[in-house]
């Protein structure tokens, strides 16, 4: 009953300060009036290469925060007040990204709603393309018969190549497909017959250019 | 016997007479006064004109004339500064015939690659061609020249925008700096008519032949009609380059291109002048020109925007 309450003071006045926003200009998003301390918030965007947060205030104090994924944050609130969002609008795939903010406290769900970002650009239109790119691999040194994980990223959905190469160009497997943009993982198990302890190459081709990322296998 | 003897007598006398009569002969030229450098020379088969404004023998020659932005530089200098983006459709910028970025930095290059690609690089550039008439009036010690001819000007301008940021794929921000270059790209025909006043050199005319060599200053008034002109608007990514690029995956993305006649003045005069080297050996005429073309009137109709152009040109020609 109180989340509900607290929900419906939260709503009216969560506002998105500004309108469109040029890419290089600073923004900030007010989300409401914090009426209690140690609240717990998640913040996710939909497209992180078009907003990037680098503040939150309550009142005049800032908070701070943890920045879990490029596209993701988490913070607790301390203080009351007016808590606002701030960053600045960068040149990105797209020209708009939904903010999403959760706020809980205790397991309940005190706020949950999203406002949307718009982004122009005075000079060059967008969007931009950034080029591929994969993550180291967690674990790495793997296990053979135990998984492996690459996470990469698309600015624009297309076909892809994953190959598992040897450090002299041999390609032991190869995976084909079409992705659409965003955030994606490749999950590998190398397995005991094939895959002698050693170090091993992951090469990803895309429409935006190609990346390779050494890795191992340990004994 | 005596005949004999009275020759050889006379003989001594002739001998001694002669250095006496050369230091009583007075000069009837005063050689002081005369200058080294300068002097005519006038006979019924010789005319001869050396030194300081020499007078150049009658002649009457074509020439072909070239000038191209390769003998030096481009050839095009803007004469404004901080042009407004407005007048391009694009307000949010400024604009100006330099940038800090080399060449080097706009060179296109292949999707999602640091590769250069075969794809053209526009320059600014400045070339001319035409048939001139040169004609001297040796009564003014003059040479009219009467030219009509094609010229080809690229004028390039540019402005920078470096309010850009863009996520990397670490995670952090990045500076993303991109040039806008604007060309407007121009095929003239070209008329002009010039007088030309030889300042130091020689000229010779033998049995009607004419030959010279001379240096000169020459001035007249040009005026260009705009054949065609197009428009071209770029932008170019010269910072963060080697992580984001346009959708095409280029670092060049082309904005605007279009025919550019109706914003501009079709109609231009100028002035031109300049200091030229002339030889001539009937028929034969070459020579070498630097010149200077000053605007008299603005390329675009709604803005004051002018270029001059200063550049070499030489021609070969025949007398007729």
């Amino acid at each position: 009953m109180i989340s509900i309450i607290l929900f419906v003071l939260f709503l009216p006045i969560c506002t998105f300060a500004q309108g469109t926003l040029s890419i290089g200009e600073r923004g900030n998003i007010v989300i409401g009036i914090n009426q209690q301390d140690s609240v717990t918030y998640s913040v996710h965007l939909s497209n992180q290469t078009v907003f990037f947060i680098d503040s939150i205030k309550v009142q005049d104090i800032y908070q701070e925060f943890e920045r879990i994924r490029p596209d993701s944050i988490a913070f607790m609130c301390k203080g009351i007040g007016n808590l606002s969002i701030h960053g600045i609008a960068l040149a990105g795939s797209d020209s708009m990204t939904i903010v999403s903010v959760r706020g809980t406290l205790k397991d309940k769900i005190l706020l949950d709603t999203s406002f949307v970002i718009t982004i122009s650009s005075k000079t060059t239109p967008l969007p931009y393309i950034r080029f591929s790119y994969v993550s180291e691999n967690v674990p790495n040194p793997v296990m053979r018969g135990e998984p492996t994980e690459w996470t990469y990223e698309l600015d624009k959905s297309g076909s892809i190549q994953l190959s598992i190469i040897t450090l002299d160009g041999r390609i032991i497997e190869e995976y084909s497909m079409k992705q659409d943009k965003g955030s994606h993982v490749f999950r590998f198990i190398p397995n005991t017959y094939t895959y002698h302890p050693g170090v091993y190459g992951m090469r990803l081709i895309t429409e935006q250019g190609i990346h390779f990322r050494i890795w191992n296998v340990s004994p | 016997m005596m005949i004999a003897f009275f020759i050889f007598l006379c003989s001594f006398s002739i001998q001694a007479a002669e250095p006496d009569s050369t230091m009583r002969r007075k000069p009837k030229l005063d050689l002081e006064s005369l200058s080294p450098d300068s002097f005519a020379v006038e006979s019924d088969f010789l005319n001869m004109s050396i030194g300081w404004f020499p007078k150049i023998g009658a002649f009457r020659a074509i020439d072909v004339t070239g000038s191209s932005s390769s003998f030096w530089n481009d050839g095009v200098f803007h004469m404004s500064s901080d042009i407004p983006g407005s007048i391009f459709n694009v307000p949010n910028l400024i604009f100006s015939g330099n940038s800090v970025y080399s060449i080097d930095d706009r060179i296109p290059l292949l999707p999602f690659s640091m590769e250069e690609s075969d794809e053209e690089l526009h320059e600014q550039d400045f070339s001319t061609t035409y048939l001139r008439l040169r004609q001297s009036i040796p009564q003014l010690g003059i040479i009219m020249h009467i030219g009509l001819g094609i010229t080809f000007v690229n004028r390039m301008f540019f402005a920078q925008d470096r309010s850009k940021q863009f996520l990397n794929m670490q995670g952090s921000l990045s500076e993303l700096h991109e040039l806008h270059e604007v060309s407007i790209d121009e095929t003239e025909l070209i008329s002009h008519l010039s007088f030309e006043l030889p300042i130091y050199g020689a000229s010779m005319e033998l049995f009607g032949q004419n030959s010279y060599s001379y240096y000169s200053f020459f001035a007249g008034i040009n005026s260009m009609y705009v054949l065609d002109s197009d428009f071209l608007h770029q932008s170019f990514i010269v910072k963060g380059q080697d992580a984001i690029r346009y959708p095409s995956g280029s670092n060049i993305l082309t904005i605007q291109q279009r025919s550019y006649m109706n914003e501009i003045q079709r109609l231009r005069l100028g002035i031109e002048t300049g200091l030229g080297w002339h030889f001539g050996f009937d028929p034969f005429h070459l020579g070498i020109e630097g010149f200077l073309i000053y605007p008299l009137n603005s390329i675009l109709k709604n803005h004051d925007l002018q270029t001059l152009n200063l550049s070499l040109r030489t021609y070969l020609g025949f007398s007729f």
